[in-house]
């Protein structure tokens, strides 16, 4: 079930609400356990199994990793974490990576049988993460364990950032899971919230998903046509993705959670290192938090600091997906951000020629997208070569599928490159209580929400790109 | 606590109760697409864990949700009122705000040759009739200019056309479909009313086999005619206009027929006994041909209609028998493209136009 299909905005959100809001608080939590699994199984069917092991599995090791802190036992802190990350490093391997590594593994000759047919349960990226994170921050003493199987399911099936995020770290949520307020002030900042997203996602991403989609399918490129196109899905896939973030969090304001922000003006940063502060925030900490941290941080050499930078970069591309495009892209940004901090160059307050350094690393970002969108490396390479072949700087075939609307929605899109460093929309909408806050909130609501809400209605939405990371 | 966020917190579930409250209510605008409604799936528990079973809901809750007419209609007033764009990809809007399919066509040129094949080399040309609504012609170039243009089709079926045409343009057959071009064609979309299509069918028929057409064997029936680009657009159009049926009396059968999207496909027919157009004719064509063949099939002994721009065909073209006569519908974007349009082109600008 996508958030902006007909069954979820007028069925189950309604319906999950209202039961919601009539139930007493001991109560609360069932509800939403019981909401996110039909959320799960509605597209996932029996693969709610696979979720189902994680649960169980964290849910049991919380109370070792409890034990473990209390008594500060760091051996059995290492056997709950090493349990923990096992079975649910395990998991996605064999469901996201298997497939591929054999595929891989046939094409080098060293492997001869055939690959197996695994289907990938949606949001498996996403829940495996959040349930580690609970055994590692219990068994680190961060949090205690929770004793209530019900409290720590809503943690990791919680529907409105089950399946795409935000990744939230156990540490961040702990006192919400157990007592939280609910009352109609949440329910109206999540409504706002969750319309911005809703109007991100249907009137610009999806737009822009056709222009994208048919000059990543083209084999003739024009040079105007592939740079039309990785544009449009520069637009698209931040759109799409914010669109969902603010999403989740309007969703779970109106259940009364504070999910932490995923985007701060990603194509704003004035250098790479600045905007993976900015672009999916959550995955970044995690890594930072879980990762990176533990193997040394930027503690040490510099060639160990920069062999954990590239590390994390590449399991960042690696996370993203079962292909090579992934990784290369994960090392293509872990190679930018080392570069930058060897030569002194990350100038994390844009203090330094800040329109160069915004378009600069404006452009570095869209060229990363090439490697990220492209089904295999060679079409990578062949997207990257129209885009400086200037033999014909027309539009080519992408002319069929640019609409009037797609372009004026491109432009407009584009403009979010300009906008201050510092003003998030999302943010901004819910808590501004000037006159112009008024009225952005009154222009979203009756103009945008309602025109969004008849673009879902038409049935003509495309999935969200991040269900399949 | 700012008032505001209550209310439209009481604002988003109102808008999203709005399509249950119309359900409850009965209130659903009529269909909007050509088809059946699908049925909802019954409740069957052995599947609460098959994601196909909420699929099936899915699909069922989205055709069926009150607001879904008016979602595509406003999807279609904004994109093609306001920006003079198609929402779907089917459509393409032409001179003059008319309407048409753009013809994503799979690989005529096959096709095309096998039509041609059979008759110019063994001096049949008179056998291949071309049908051109003139209304069309001119905006051939006007429609196929922004969009890409396929290669041409196989050089030796080209040159044949193109000789064919250039030696005796007034050879090809024009049926004339009067000049009352809105009673022809829907007032946007660029296909035939059944009023067309019947002065089509009978310039046709006359053309082929003068003094064959009965007048009489048309009965007129109301029928409700959904524009079909319209209807792709997602404009709601349920007026009923005047149709009619064909009954001529003779022995009739429909060998194979396959239909899809409402359109058809191909199909093989026969008529045994009464006065009729002797041999095999083939029909090559879309959706104005496609539309055509209730009204003719009954004038042929056998008659193969084949959509020229539908994937699936499902014979093997070579099985079928050799033909008498050919009919290429040259009404579609498809035909000038596929046969390198500027030629093609300039010889229709050439042809004589009737207006009476």
């Amino acid at each position: 079930m996508v958030f902006s299909s007909i069954t979820f905005l007028f069925f189950f959100l309604p319906a999950t609400v209202g039961l919601y809001a009539l139930a007493t608080r001991q109560l609360r939590n069932a509800v939403l356990l019981f909401a996110s699994v039909v959320f799960y199984i509605w597209g996932s069917g029996t693969l709610v199994g696979v979720l189902a092991v994680s649960v169980v599995v964290d849910y049991g090791l919380g109370f070792v990793a409890g034990r473990a802190a209390a008594n500060d036992d760091t051996r059995l802190r290492r056997i709950a974490i090493t349990l923990s990350v096992v079975t649910n490093l395990g998991l996605l391997a064999w469901f996201k990576y298997a497939t591929w590594l054999i595929e891989n593994a046939t094409d080098a000759g060293l492997y001869t049988g055939s690959a197996p047919n695994v289907v990938l349960p949606i949001g498996i990226s996403f829940f495996t993460f959040q349930s580690m994170s609970y055994t590692i921050d219990v068994a680190r003493g961060r949090c205690e364990h929770l004793v209530n199987p019900i409290d720590f399911a809503v943690y990791v099936t919680l529907f409105p950032q089950l399946i795409a995020g935000p990744i939230v770290r156990f540490h961040e949520i702990e006192p919400q899971i157990r007592n939280r307020r609910f009352d109609m002030a949440q329910v109206g900042e999540g409504a706002i919230r969750f319309s911005h997203g809703l109007a991100k996602k249907l009137i610009v991403a999806d737009t822009l998903a056709p222009v994208a989609d048919a000059a990543f399918a083209s084999d003739d490129l024009t040079m105007g046509a592939a740079w039309i196109g990785v544009l449009a899905y520069t637009m698209q896939i931040y759109f799409d993705f914010s669109g969902y973030s603010d999403m989740a969090i309007g969703l779970g304001r109106m259940f009364g959670f504070t999910i932490p922000e995923n985007f701060n003006r990603p194509y704003s940063a004035v250098s790479i290192t600045d905007f993976w502060r900015r672009w999916h925030i959550t995955l970044s900490n995690w890594f930072r938090d879980y990762l990176y941290i533990p193997l040394g941080g930027s503690r040490g050499s510099s060639g160990a600091a920069y062999r954990n930078l590239m590390v994390v970069f590449f399991l960042t591309g690696l996370w993203h997906g079962a292909n090579w495009t992934f990784v290369v892209w994960g090392i293509y940004h872990g190679s930018w951000l080392l570069a930058e901090r060897r030569f002194g160059l990350r100038n994390l307050d844009g203090s330094r020629s800040p329109g160069v350094r915004r378009a600069s690393t404006f452009l570095i970002v869209v060229v990363g997208w090439v490697l990220f969108r492209s089904d295999s490396l060679g079409d990578a390479g062949s997207y990257l070569v129209s885009m400086v072949s200037f033999d014909d700087l027309g539009l080519g075939l992408l002319a069929r599928t640019t609409s009037t609307r797609a372009v004026l929605t491109l432009c407009a899109a584009m403009l979010v490159v300009l906008v201050p460093r510092n003003f998030t929309t999302g943010p901004f909408l819910v808590t501004e209580s000037t006159r112009t806050g008024d009225a952005a909130r009154a222009v979203l609501m009756v103009a945008v929400l309602p025109f969004a809400l008849l673009l879902a209605a038409s049935g003509a939405f495309s999935p969200f790109l991040y269900f399949q990371f | 606590m700012r008032p505001d966020l209550r209310l439209w917190s009481l604002w988003l579930f109102a808008l999203l109760l709005i399509p249950i409250g119309m359900s409850a209510a009965d209130i659903r605008p009529n269909a909007v697409e050509s088809g059946a409604l699908v049925l909802g799936p019954e409740f069957e528990p052995d599947r609460l864990l098959d994601d196909d079973y909420y699929r099936e809901i899915d699909f069922f809750l989205e055709e069926r949700t009150a607001s879904r007419g008016i979602g595509l209609w406003t999807r279609a007033a904004i994109d093609y009122q306001l920006f003079n764009d198609s929402p779907s990809r089917e459509v393409a809007v032409g001179e003059g705000d008319w309407l048409f399919g753009r013809g994503w066509i799979d690989n005529p040129c096959d096709k095309i040759d096998l039509a041609l094949r059979p008759a110019i080399p063994a001096g049949q040309e008179d056998a291949v009739t071309f049908l051109i609504p003139l209304p069309k012609i001119h905006w051939l170039a006007d429609l196929v200019e922004p969009h890409d243009r396929p290669p041409a089709c196989a050089p030796d079926a080209r040159e044949r056309l193109l000789e064919r045409i250039a030696a005796d343009p007034s050879g090809v057959a024009l049926p004339t479909i009067g000049a009352d071009p809105e009673g022809s064609f829907y007032e946007q979309d660029s296909h035939w009313s059944p009023l067309g299509r019947l002065r089509a069918a009978e310039a046709l028929i006359d053309h082929i086999a003068p003094g064959l057409w009965e007048a009489e064997a048309v009965i007129p029936a109301p029928v409700l005619e959904l524009n079909t680009l319209r209807r792709f657009l997602g404009y709601r159009d349920d007026r009923s206009v005047d149709g009619f049926v064909v009954d001529r009396g003779v022995d009739f059968d429909i060998a194979e027929q396959t239909t899809g999207l409402g359109l058809l496909i191909w199909q093989r027919s026969r008529v045994s006994g009464g006065p009729v157009i002797p041999g095999t004719t083939y029909m090559f064509g879309d959706s104005q041909l496609a539309f055509m063949v209730p009204d003719i099939e009954q004038y042929f002994e056998e008659l193969i209609f084949i959509g020229w721009l539908r994937t699936g065909f499902p014979l093997d073209l070579d099985s079928l028998p050799q033909p008498d006569r050919v009919i290429v519908e040259a009404v579609e974007a498809a035909v000038p493209r596929a046969f390198a349009t500027p030629m093609l082109l300039d010889v229709m600008e050439r042809l004589p136009v009737d207006d009476g």
